[in-house]
């Protein structure tokens, strides 16, 4: 995570944002998906509807996320319901998932509101070390990729059972063919596929 | 760059809204509308899809230009085992499947990308 903060925080500033829209983007925006998204288009003079459009597709596995999510927050208040489910990201989701998907409602919100701190936490230091220090620090693709090798170390433990190996074949299938299309629409398809193909896998068994 | 200051925070206001839709739409649906039985259990294998989505292509981003530059087996083979992405991604596997920890992991991942990088110059 602080990889990929520093990473989009040197991005921001190495396509010309100046300090106050860069720190905008990094605590209003709040979203990596977004602001690496939308940061190519704001180079090539791309119109604010069209930016827009390309973020609200490159976030639609987010939605999925919300659906996921919804049975343990909706009994809690609409401000902290919106509050938890701005700043639930991937990571904090799939360490939810792993840990405590059981337990008290205030344990749970408890829990993922405390990882989603550190996350937030961590991603927002990391992106402003980066727009601060862009100039100086030598970033290139290999701290990118570790960054992503990171993201990658997170799903192996979700590795388990037959639906999630049939999500992962499937997801990684259509990834790899979508990988060229546009706005990042293929992670929104290969999440789909993913769990349809978990729903297919896991017919006929009960939930536990 | 050519937006102004103004347009500028127009999209990040919206970029914003965007993300606050995305991230709470089914949060504040009303109950019918809520995923539930065997829907609701597929979908705790999205954020695996989506984070498997995310990495994957950019782990075999390199491949098809190495295996294209090395004709045969042999040396297919060879491009394969030392493509530093690719090898790097499959300690970080391995390392994390043995290890149950994903920290340990991503060192010796770092560790074999980092010394490939450093081997082939």
């Amino acid at each position: 995570m602080a990889a990929w903060g520093l990473v989009t925080g040197v991005a921001m500033v190495n396509v010309g944002l100046e300090l106050l829209p860069a720190l905008g983007m990094t605590f209003v925006v709040y979203s990596g998906t977004s602001q690496l998204t939308v940061l190519p288009l704001l180079a090539a003079g791309t119109g604010v509807l069209a930016m827009t459009a390309a973020a609200a597709v490159a976030n639609l596995r987010f939605v999925v996320y919300s659906a996921l999510m919804s049975r343990h927050l909706r009994r809690l208040p609409l401000a902290l319901r919106l509050g938890t489910g701005f700043w639930t990201i991937d990571a904090a989701v799939a360490a939810f998932l792993q840990q405590q998907q059981e337990g008290p409602l205030v344990q749970r919100v408890a829990f993922l509101n405390g990882a989603n701190a550190l996350i937030a936490a961590v991603w927002c230091v990391s992106s402003v070390v980066g727009i601060a220090l862009a100039a100086v620090l030598p970033l290139g693709a290999e701290l990118a990729y570790i960054g992503l090798l990171a993201l990658f170390g997170i799903t192996v433990p979700l590795l388990a059972g037959r639906p999630a190996w049939a999500a992962a074949a499937a997801s990684v299938a259509v990834a790899l063919a979508g990988a060229d299309w546009p706005h990042r629409l293929g992670t929104f398809a290969a999440v789909v596929a993913g769990v349809a193909a978990a729903l297919w896998a896991g017919r006929g068994r009960a939930a536990p | 760059m050519s937006l102004s200051a103004t347009g500028l925070w127009v999209l990040i206001g919206l970029l914003a809204a965007v993300t606050l839709v995305a991230r709470t739409l089914f949060l504040v649906l009303p109950p019918r509308w809520q995923p539930r039985g065997a829907v609701e259990q597929a979908l705790r294998v999205a954020p695996l899809a989506a984070l498997l989505a995310i990495t994957v292509p950019e782990i075999v981003r390199d491949l098809p230009l190495r295996l294209a530059a090395a004709p045969g087996w042999g040396a297919s083979a060879l491009a394969l085992a030392t493509d530093p992405r690719l090898a790097a991604a499959l300690a970080l596997l391995l390392v994390v499947r043995l290890t149950r920890q994903s920290l340990c992991g991503l060192a010796a991942g770092a560790a074999v990308y980092l010394g490939l990088l450093a081997l082939a110059g």
